[in-house]
């Protein structure tokens, strides 16, 4: 038994873990609570609640930026294989000391994710304890919990055809960003037509929901035009959703096929590494985020909705923008045929995915706190 | 003791290392030479472990060294561009070590540090590029290792830090005389301070046939009067005149120097040898003649 990589491996994880929760504490937690605590008090929740959303909101939004790139800094270069690799490990080994260090930092981010989770829950929910609001969703938590290891894997693969870590971000801003835009163009149209839209929406849609999660265990026959459309398109994004994860798998099995011995250490960090689980991370969270602001408010303040879709539109029209100058602008830019492949399996599969679990989430539950759970 | 046995290595279809074969003897400073894309690294990474070798073998003590923790326990690599992490901190390299190598001293660590004047508690990605070679060097003077092998050794370090790094070293084997050392460098004058054998890495091979310079002498000479002109008979690998001073480098027999020059009457003749910097550049010289 070599006992000395376990050695390392406890230590690493405990110091990048230690060091995230903080950060997350600090930030996510204490530092908005006391601004709520302040507010509540003062504006008897009022105001508390807008001040809480925005500040959380953009703190995650500052996050999901910034830590990948700090990441990116703190473990990626091909050089680190070089002294991963001639420690003396097998290289299975060394493979698995670099997924804890990715898995380490994820903890910490789910962590921290999980914390603004329960600060969001506590100032919506107006004082109800997380434990009494997932009480009351023992049904949708599974498949939500299943919904987001999908997603967070499709991300991992996004992010892992990717070149560098600013194409990672870039292709996961495409990949999270694009569901928001199908979703509220396409899916859910109405949700956006800022005077149509009412207080009272929420309740209707609930109930159209209701019916359509009847409906899907009772075969259907008491469905409205509303819940037809949700229940099938639900039921047609998990059937490209499956096909995806062929298509993935199939793509995957030629992908691992090409590592050859010498590529091992700089595989690591490349496919399976920090940046690329970290920047998915953060970004799902922050797509995820803006998924739960927008149906949020969708029921309550159109306005947000509004803003959520500039946000996506800025970061789609972003995207865009990165693509035409690396490919079109700098020329130098080489593309094989695969790589285009690739990328739109990736971007293909992030839109069916994001509508696929959208859709089984409005059509278990629509009620905001399950996209809670989500985070 | 190191046995490299029918190494092959290669990239992409382009070998790097050819059906190489060679030993390296406990209780030794070994320098490795070669042009830049020679294979030096790729053998240091091979032998280190780091690389898989397409064929052959690299056995430390009789047990390939390859996948085989307890084998990677006795050597401490350092490679010519080492990454830990951009932000990391002297004391992850501490940790890093620590775990993995049992006789690593963090105290004697620290201790280097100080003496190279590294400050320990900035990240490695502030420190300068010589300043960081230096804080890995401290680091593989302190892993207490049966075997260092270091890339480029000398890279971006001052003259003082060379020096003190040399003086490091052979204090290290006099301590520890079991201590094997591999350097791979182009510093080849520094090599030349501490090395006890040089290997040359060429075309894929490895030998030793260099450091003899294929039996190369520099020869100094000074004249009184004439300086003869036609050396043509000595085949001369360098000429280098100045006034009533001639070197020669060639590869004539000892015998073969003195008779061509007694008719001359030279009031100086001196056959001195080469060091491991001339033979190396002498000897590519006349491959290219």
């Amino acid at each position: 038994m070599n006992s000395r990589y376990f050695r390392y491996l406890m230590k690493s994880f405990w110091s990048i873990a230690t060091v995230y929760i903080t950060l997350f504490a600090v930030f996510l937690i204490i530092i908005p609570f006391v601004i709520d605590v302040f507010c509540v008090l003062l504006f008897r929740g009022t105001i508390g609640y807008s001040a809480y959303v925005v500040v959380v909101g953009a703190m995650c939004i500052f996050l999901s930026g910034l830590l990948p790139l700090i990441m990116h800094n703190r473990y990626y270069s091909k050089n680190r294989s070089d002294i991963i690799l001639s420690m003396p490990m097998t290289r299975g080994q060394a493979f698995i000391t670099e997924l804890v260090f990715g898995l380490a930092i994820i903890t910490a981010l789910l962590v921290g994710c999980y914390c603004v989770g329960c600060c969001l829950c506590l100032i919506l929910g107006n004082g109800t304890s997380l434990l009494g609001t997932y009480g009351t969703s023992m049904l949708g938590l599974p498949l939500l919990y299943l919904a987001c290891v999908i997603t967070f894997l499709v991300s991992t693969f996004a992010v892992s055809v990717s070149n560098s870590v600013f194409q990672a971000i870039v292709m996961l801003l495409l990949v999270n960003s694009l569901p928001s835009l199908v979703n509220a163009l396409i899916l859910n149209p109405d949700s956006y037509s800022w005077i149509a839209q009412s207080s009272t929406n929420w309740f209707s849609q609930t109930e159209v929901f209701e019916h359509a999660l009847a409906s899907l265990i009772n075969s259907g026959s008491e469905l409205s035009t509303n819940s037809i459309n949700t229940f099938w398109g639900s039921m047609l994004a998990l059937l490209l959703q499956l096909l995806f994860w062929g298509g993935l798998t199939v793509l995957a099995f030629f992908e691992f096929r090409k590592l050859k011995s010498e590529h091992l250490g700089t595989v690591i960090p490349q496919r399976f590494g920090v940046v690329n689980t970290l920047t998915l991370t953060c970004m799902l969270g922050f797509a995820l985020l803006t998924e739960f602001f927008t149906d949020l408010v969708i029921m309550e303040h159109n306005w947000y909705a509004w803003m959520i879709l500039i946000f996506a539109l800025a970061y789609f029209l972003i995207s865009v923008i990165y693509f035409v100058f690396m490919f079109v602008v700098r020329k130098k830019a080489k593309f094989r045929k695969d790589d285009w492949i690739r990328y739109a399996i990736a971007i293909g599969g992030g839109i069916i995915l994001g509508m696929a679990v959208f859709g089984i989430v409005r059509a278990v539950r629509p009620e905001p706190m399950y996209y809670l759970a989500l985070l | 003791m190191i046995e490299i046995s029918n190494l092959t290595k290669s990239y992409d279809g382009q070998i790097v290392i050819k059906n190489c074969n060679a030993k390296i003897h406990d209780g030794s400073i070994n320098g490795l030479v070669g042009e830049n894309g020679a294979g030096k690294s790729t053998l240091l990474r091979l032998i280190a472990g780091v690389l898989k070798a397409d064929s052959g073998s690299i056995r430390l003590d009789g047990e390939e060294i390859f996948e085989s923790p307890n084998a990677k326990a006795k050597i401490f690599f350092l490679a010519d561009e080492p990454y830990y992490g951009k932000n990391a901190h002297i004391k992850d390299l501490t940790t890093l070590y620590t775990c993995f190598f049992d006789r690593f001293t963090p105290e004697e660590f620290k201790k280097n540090l100080v003496r190279y004047q590294v400050d320990i508690d900035k990240p490695l990605n502030s420190f300068s590029k010589g300043m960081r070679r230096k804080a890995y060097l401290a680091a593989a003077l302190a892993s207490h290792a049966d075997i260092i092998l270091i890339d480029e050794a000398f890279d971006g370090l001052d003259p003082y830090s060379r020096n003190e790094f040399k003086k490091d070293l052979i204090e290290l084997i006099a301590k520890n005389p079991k201590t094997t050392v591999v350097i791979a460098s182009h510093s080849l004058r520094e090599l030349g301070d501490i090395c006890d054998s040089y290997s040359l890495v060429d075309n894929g091979q490895i030998s030793d046939e260099f450091v003899q310079a294929k039996n190369l002498h520099k020869v100094h000479l000074a004249f009184g009067d004439s300086v003869p002109s036609d050396l043509h008979e000595l085949q001369p690998i360098a000429v280098k005149r100045d006034g009533h001073f001639l070197v020669v480098v060639t590869d004539a027999t000892e015998v073969k120097i003195r008779a061509f020059f007694a008719p001359y009457n030279p009031l100086m003749l001196d056959i001195v040898p080469l060091t491991v910097e001339e033979a190396f550049i002498y000897n590519k010289e006349r491959e290219m003649l």
